[in-house]
């Protein structure tokens, strides 16, 4: 197994609002949204996905919780953790 | 995203055999499986002396497809019924979505697959689950207990109050009791103190009215007339 130090990093999950009929406004929290616009984030027109984030102990680059696997570091997900060696 | 190609799978398979085999384990045959009545099948199988290994695969496709995810977890949860140890093995892009603690509270094994295999987390045999079944169920039974110390607290509280509260209702009770026997007794006093009816006279002074003494006299006189 790994006998390295085994470090967890946490997962930042970001609900993000998606406008479908202006591809240009820009994307923005739900929470931000609510304080904008004064209401919920309704469909159809609009989405909320949310994005899971953490930031690499290697290069401290945000990157998305799903490019880990492409590091060898990357052990397995625990909860809203990643946990991965430091080589 | 595509499902695992069939020699991208065959590869897999192989590895994993080899996996195994390095452990000491070998490859139970699918007819061999098949004489056993098994509710699901493994997609791979290994023994090493008692301890049976099963081994379930998984890949992008359980997230894509709702059934198909759901009909994957259906599977573990009766396979581990069946054998000593279960592992699932998934692709590694697939581990960073799957949250492996699901698994260990299970005691499922974990194996990622991205050009080499390795095992993430390793699963716990049955006999350590039963332990740790066993273990858990006395945490119960502690919690329990405790539980029921505090309820037995309480009532002995409860008892408690309820004593002091019909001790004051007693004390009370008797209280009363008092109040009413001396009532009582002033009234039978008052009864039998009353005088008996009087004529009054209108022409006599103050200290012969109602006065029971001038009935007494009066009558004395009479009475030695009769005698005589």
């Amino acid at each position: 197994m790994h006998s390295n130090e085994v470090r967890y990093v946490p997962i930042r999950k970001i609900k993000v609002v998606i406008d479908t009929e202006d591809y240009y406004a820009p994307l923005m929290t739900i929470e931000d949204f609510k304080e904008l616009f004064k209401k919920e984030p309704e469909p159809p027109r609009y989405r909320v996905a949310v994005i899971e984030v953490v930031a690499c102990p290697e290069d401290l680059n945000v990157i998305l919780v799903t490019e880990c696997s492409k590091c060898p570091r990357f052990i397995r997900r625990s909860g809203d953790n990643i946990l991965c060696t430091s080589l | 995203m595509v499902e695992t190609s069939v020699n991208e799978k065959i590869k897999i398979i192989e590895r994993i055999i080899g996996f195994f085999g390095s452990r000491g384990f070998s490859k139970i045959s699918e007819s061999k499986l098949n004489e056993e009545d098994l509710q699901v099948k493994p997609d791979l199988a290994f023994q090493k002396d008692d301890m049976r290994v099963f081994v379930k695969f998984a890949d992008i496709s359980i997230v894509e497809d709702r059934t198909k995810f759901i009909k994957t977890i259906m599977e573990i949860s009766t396979l581990i019924n069946y054998c000593d140890k279960l592992y699932l093995v998934i692709p590694k892009f697939l581990a960073t979505i799957i949250d492996s603690d699901i698994l260990k509270e299970k005691g499922i094994g974990l194996i990622t697959y991205n050009g080499k295999i390795t095992e993430v987390l390793p699963a716990v045999s049955r006999k350590v689950r039963e332990i740790l079944v066993k273990k858990e169920n006395i945490e119960t039974m502690f919690q329990e207990i405790s539980d029921l110390k505090r309820l037995v607290t309480e009532l002995i509280e409860e008892i408690r109050e309820l004593k002091e509260r019909i001790t004051t209702v007693e004390r009370k009770i008797s209280e009363l009791r008092v109040v009413t026997v001396t009532e009582v007794g002033v009234k039978e006093v008052k009864e039998t103190v009353t005088y008996p009816e009087t004529q009054t006279m209108p022409e006599l002074p103050s200290f012969f009215q109602d006065n029971p003494w001038l009935e007494i006299l009066s009558k004395r006189g009479k009475e030695r007339m009769r005698n005589a």
